[in-house]
């Protein structure tokens, strides 16, 4: 799906360029060469790799600093408590969708699981609604998760920092 | 260093507004060549959440007024004004509760720690996430209503632009 997305924005790409023309690659008044359009989408595919890998890696530290912290007990029971009872009063998210709540010291993962009847995107946002409204620490996703859509079905998890 | 203030659409004619840039300057980073920029929105420019309930935000001419969920605000971005430069965003409202998300596009979204405002009408700020998986390409502030007469007036981006 990843490759199918970054194939369509370098036909887009293309495609706009073959519509505007031969005037962009000719030099501008200036005098100055303007970078050719083949490299301007090669430029930014590698971009968009370099970024990826980025995400990964921030991704990989991201569970790696909450695997590390230990449990406290009180404020983690707590605190998931909280989140899920949150969740299950709301009226827009989709229903039993959160699957598993764990938080640590001052951090918590939480892993959801949408089998949804409502358009994926919309599910998807609900849940961020949610997590924007709900709780007051900070949180990440990689927001990639509708890209593995499958039989209207994606997983997400996300990391909330609460930085006690 | 140099430090100027570039107003962009509303002149200062609400009070909290000086305030805001007076604490700009005490707020904002001190890197060596920075240039300071404050773009003022209105509350009108927020998007009301869930779309698809009308009966959940009152219909708004400069300031959103909500009733139960939220609402996204988002902040414009250019090629001066990039995401990665926004340091912070003061918000002017009430019965709000308020982060600021960054995100780049298709791979990661990352919002900060929520503030409060409450049942008078008041202003705080939200910061930029300190770390972020890379350099974002868009940014909007996250409201929810927290009940009763929720508004959001006012809402101004600063930005800290190297030169």
């Amino acid at each position: 799906m990843c490759t199918r997305i970054v194939i369509f924005r370098a036909l887009a790409v293309a495609t706009a360029a073959s519509l505007i023309g031969c005037a962009r690659t000719e030099p501008s008044p200036g005098g100055e060469p303007t970078p050719d359009l083949a490299t301007l989408v090669e430029t930014r595919q590698s971009e968009d790799q370099a970024a990826r890998a980025e995400t990964a890696a921030f991704t990989a530290r991201m569970q790696q600093s909450f695997d590390n912290e230990s449990r406290d007990a009180g404020w983690a029971a707590e605190f998931e408590k909280e989140l899920a009872s949150s969740y299950a009063r709301d009226r827009t998210v989709p229903k039993g969708a959160l699957k598993q709540v764990e938080c640590r010291t001052s951090r918590c993962v939480l892993d959801f699981s949408v089998k949804s009847a409502r358009a994926p995107a919309e599910a998807h946002t609900a849940i961020l609604a949610w997590l924007s409204g709900s709780q007051p620490c900070g949180f990440y996703l990689e927001d990639t998760a509708l890209e593995t859509l499958q039989d209207s079905r994606f997983d997400q998890r996300v990391y909330v920092d609460c930085e006690r | 260093m140099r430090q100027s203030f570039l107003l962009l659409g509303r002149s200062l004619r609400k009070l909290w507004l000086p305030a805001a840039v007076a604490a700009a300057a005490f707020v904002a980073p001190s890197s060596a060549a920075a240039e300071l920029r404050l773009a003022v929105h209105e509350g009108s420019t927020c998007y009301g959440y869930p779309p698809y309930r009308d009966d959940l935000a009152i219909p708004h001419q400069y300031r959103l007024y909500g009733i139960d969920q939220g609402a996204y605000c988002p902040i414009r971005a250019d090629d001066q004004m990039q995401a990665q430069h926004l340091y912070l965003v003061f918000v002017y409202g009430m019965n709000i509760s308020v982060r600021l998300c960054v995100h780049r596009y298709g791979q990661w979204v990352q919002c900060g720690a929520a503030k409060s405002i409450g049942p008078s009408l008041s202003s705080t700020w939200v910061l930029h996430p300190s770390t972020t998986p890379g350099v974002p390409t868009g940014a909007f502030l996250s409201v929810s209503f927290i009940g009763g007469v929720s508004t959001v007036d006012e809402y101004d981006a600063l930005w800290s632009i190297p030169e």
